[in-house]
């Protein structure tokens, strides 16, 4: 792999990265949002991370798999109780390691 | 005009989510130095792209000597969520000017924005300052840097389960998911956008699943509860 290719790859990345995160605040800033808007965005983060994690717990090679063998899927059935109930994420990363780590060393 | 102010309670926000990003980085610094990447160009990397999934699947291809066609575009699509990120974050930030809001934007993670936007909303005595939001984005930065460097640095002499570093992520995920799941209408938002996020991860390529899962559902949610106030607290 040359230099240049790794560095170009290097600033591509910051580019695709940073606009997606800036460009939304710098130009919404100047407006007042409908209140729709604001209603909609309350519903944004409980989707996304819905989306985030359904898929890694479910999916093994893109194919739904609830056998033992799925470790993700059983060690969040085992902590999910915790961290609904604590909503702490350390605690929830903490428990997260341990369990599957334990499940591991047993499947 | 640009202030950033480290606090305890900063640090005991980011210490979880520190942790989460001690070993992600490692894991992603060390997969850095497969692809022959330097632990300086790794450093350079975590500080201006500071992404997580972005750098593995950019490490990836530039194993795979990959068109910048094409890492661009699927790196863009990955983060098409941030859009999301930002524009909620947007009501605390109206009156603040460009520099300070370019500066913050630059350190929206899926966890920093979750953790931002819940203490702005939660913390009152005092209120969550701008101050505090960009020093926990600066904070997470800083972590993720160095253990990216040190991970491609020292990959020789550490090792570290694939599997389970993939399962920290999620569980990462989790906690912050878990913080949003409110009331009955919030969790069923939720649980509708992982499911429909399941069926689409299996037709749908480039990760596209997560962002027209949550658009669709989110969205519907503010359809169907638009006569109704609030939205996020009908119980």
């Amino acid at each position: 792999m040359s230099k240049e290719y790794i560095w170009s790859v290097i600033i591509l990345m910051s580019i695709v990265t940073y606009l997606p995160r800036s460009l939304p605040m710098v130009i919404l800033s100047h407006y007042n949002l409908p209140a729709w808007f604001t209603r909609w965005l309350t519903f944004v983060p409980t989707a996304i991370f819905g989306a985030l994690v359904f898929p890694d717990i479910f999916l093994t090679d893109n194919h739904i798999n609830l056998a033992l063998n799925n470790i993700a899927l059983w060690t969040t059935v085992i902590i999910a109780p915790l961290a609904f109930k604590t909503k702490s994420l350390g605690y929830t990363i903490i428990s997260g390691t341990l369990v599957y780590a334990v499940l591991q060393a047993l499947v | 005009m640009l202030g950033i102010k480290i606090n305890k309670r900063v640090l005991q926000k980011i210490s979880p989510i520190a942790l989460g990003y001690l070993v992600l980085g490692l894991a992603c610094g060390m997969l850095g130095q497969k692809a022959a990447i330097t632990p300086l160009e790794m450093l350079a990397m975590s500080i201006f792209a500071y992404a997580g999934s972005s750098q593995f699947i950019g490490i990836a291809m530039i194993l795979q000597s990959a068109s910048f066609f094409s890492i661009g575009l699927t790196i863009l699509i990955v983060n098409l969520r941030y859009v999301l990120f930002s524009s909620t974050l947007t009501p605390y930030f109206s009156k603040r000017k460009l520099p300070f809001l370019a500066l913050f934007t630059h350190g929206i993670t899926d966890e920093t924005f979750a953790v931002n936007l819940t203490s702005f909303e939660t913390e009152t005595d005092p209120y969550w300052t701008h101050e505090e939001a960009l020093a926990l984005n600066f904070l997470g930065c800083v972590v993720w840097a160095l253990s990216n460097a040190f991970g491609c640095y020292a990959s020789e002499f550490i090792s570290l389960d694939i599997h389970l570093v993939s399962y920290i992520l999620t569980a990462m995920f989790l906690g912050i998911w878990v913080n949003y799941l409110v009331n009955r209408t919030m969790i069923l938002v939720g649980l509708t956008s992982g499911i429909l996020a399941v069926i689409l991860a299996q037709i749908i390529p480039f990760k596209l699943h997560i962002v027209i899962s949550s658009l669709f559902c989110s969205g519907l949610a503010c359809y169907i509860t638009r006569h109704q106030k609030g939205g996020q607290n009908n119980e």
